[in-house]
């Protein structure tokens, strides 16, 4: 279902801040003096080309990266104490889609922090699996093996595990990448479902037209903050060249700012065949 | 059929192949799945030089290749994660380093007595009440540990990368896992040998997967074959006068050509049914 009115955000707490952050792995800094603020509700766009920063940024939310200088606070504490507030879905391209395993045993895995003494899940996180399966819509496929699955519900088994502990804040790293139109509104209608149930979605994407500009707030990245604001305000040519380090042309189409492709024509002219 | 049986050696024989090979088929889905078919193959080859160092230095053989093994499963884990030498590189010097150690001493000590051959290639002749009882106690051990950390070792086998992120401690599963991998290998080297357990491990899990999708019916499929492989072989290796070793070996190969065959003519089958179907 398409929500036409934007959420009204009821909260002005912030949920998460990002305290002039240096942040990397072993010892290469990736992003360096971040300060960002994000409050609860928000529905956020990390904007960058590959190698910007987008993965790191969400990974040293989730307590992941090396962490050089400066601080982070959820929910207004430090550290990482608080990871079960948090939910991520990860890049699909890093998925062996041929493991076997069924749709039900990767929702379950969202809950292993819950029950450590035992081998086998408990009643409890079970029945909080089959309660995300049912609002997904992948409570029937249960039992199918991932590879048997359309591409809107390999995410949505993903979505799963990443919503079954409840969580305040979601993380997604590129949910769009490589795949179609239809399952990419799907999705995109989904996040916002959740988002009007008051969880923050932060979402790491590369795609400026079909994700980032549909989004209340966007953060463009690449290696730094470039720039943080609504896609009204920030999509300008010199904005998005700078994060791209390329020349990108903005235009607009029904009060959207998108960016246009340059006219370039590759390969043979066969305009004399046709 | 029941022949054989009238012997000690070959009851023993019958009851370790087939339990190790049950084992073999149980550690297999793992390794398999976690794409480490090579560091099988590695480690045997480790736990050679182990042997062989436990023997010269009087160790008790069991403790000392397991030990042995789960070093260099250890090392080349650090050596992999924490340098810039790829994981099949360092497995190709240390595990190789760890044999040459072995032959070399072997070839120094010439006063041998036990044959190294029945270790390179697997012996139905020299099994022992005490290898009987450690098979028993390491697929004890082996068992109940995989099933006491099963929703862990399933998370990290399938996520490794965002296992840690949800609260499992990947680095635990992993040195855990290493050491009953250590362990089944040294208690298979006796029946199969150190050149033919790679396949033992592989064989049955492969085969498993190519029949089911579901990661539980695997683990039963791969037990029930690898158990069952190691019977057909042992008896195969008496009746044919054949190693133990190679004789799994070659049984296994023969149904994984077998589920093979099976797979392409079930897919023929497949297509066939739709074409006709559309026709």
């Amino acid at each position: 279902m398409l929500h036409n009115e934007p959420h009204k955000y009821e909260f002005e707490e912030p949920i998460i801040q990002l305290k002039g952050l240096s942040c990397g792995y072993d010892d290469e800094p990736v992003l360096t003096d971040v300060n960002l603020t994000i409050k609860r509700g928000d529905f956020v766009g990390i904007l960058g080309p590959s190698g910007s920063g987008k993965t790191t940024l969400l990974k040293s939310i989730m307590g992941l990266a090396n962490i050089y200088k400066g601080e982070i606070l959820i929910e207004g504490d430090p550290g990482q104490k608080n990871r079960s507030s948090i939910g991520y879905m990860p890049q699909m391209a890093q998925i062996d889609w041929d493991f076997p395993i069924t749709v039900e045993q990767i929702v379950l895995m969202g809950t292993i922090a819950t029950n450590k003494l035992f081998p086998w899940y408990s009643k409890p996180a079970r029945k909080r699996a089959y309660k995300i399966m049912d609002r997904m819509s992948i409570l029937e496929v249960r039992n199918k093996h991932i590879s048997e699955l359309s591409g809107g519900q390999k995410q949505r088994a993903f979505l799963a595990r990443a919503l079954v502990n409840n969580p305040h804040i979601l993380l997604l790293d590129e949910p769009t990448s490589g795949i179609d139109i239809r399952t990419r509104d799907e999705i995109m209608h989904l996040l916002d479902e959740i988002n009007h149930q008051d969880v923050t979605i932060i979402v790491a994407t590369h795609e400026i037209n079909a994700v980032a500009a549909h989004l209340p707030r966007v953060i463009c990245v690449n290696r730094a903050i470039v720039a943080d604001g609504s896609p009204k305000d920030i999509f300008t040519t010199e904005i998005l060249s700078e994060t791209y380090g390329s020349m990108v042309h903005v235009t607009e189409y029904e009060g959207l700012a998108l960016v246009a492709e340059s006219p370039h024509i590759f390969g043979r002219d066969i305009s004399k065949d046709l | 059929m029941l022949l054989p049986l009238q012997y000690d050696f070959f009851v023993r024989a019958i009851l370790v192949g087939t339990l190790v090979g049950g084992l073999c088929g149980l550690i297999g889905v793992y390794v398999v799945l976690r794409r480490m078919a090579y560091i099988g193959h590695g480690l045997s080859h480790s736990i050679f030089g182990g042997a062989v160092v436990s023997y010269i230095m009087s160790i008790n053989f069991f403790i000392g290749a397991s030990l042995w093994g789960f070093l260099s499963a250890i090392l080349i884990t650090i050596t992999s994660k924490k340098t810039n030498v790829s994981s099949d590189s360092s497995i190709g010097i240390i595990t190789t380093a760890s044999f040459a150690l072995g032959i070399a001493l072997i070839s120094r000590y010439k006063n041998f007595t036990r044959s190294f051959d029945a270790a390179l290639f697997g012996n139905i002749l020299g099994v022992t009440k005490e290898d009987l009882m450690s098979v028993i106690f390491v697929a004890l051990l082996v068992s109940i540990v995989v099933f006491v950390i099963y929703k862990y070792l399933l998370f990290t086998t399938f996520d490794p990368v965002n296992a840690a992120y949800y609260g499992v401690s990947v680095g635990w599963v992993d040195t855990v896992f290493s050491l009953i991998m250590a362990a089944t290998v040294v208690v298979s080297l006796q029946i199969l040998g150190v050149t033919m357990i790679a396949s033992t491990i592989i064989i049955p899990p492969v085969i498993a997967r190519i029949l089911t999708s579901n990661f539980n019916k695997m683990v039963i499929i791969s037990v029930l074959l690898g158990a069952f492989s190691s019977l057909v072989g042992l008896y195969l290796s008496f009746y044919l006068d054949i190693s133990s070793g190679p004789a799994v070996v070659l049984f296994s190969s023969f149904l994984f050509i077998i589920s093979l065959i099976y797979s392409v003519v079930n897919r023929k089958i497949r297509i066939f049914l739709v074409k006709t179907k559309m026709d």
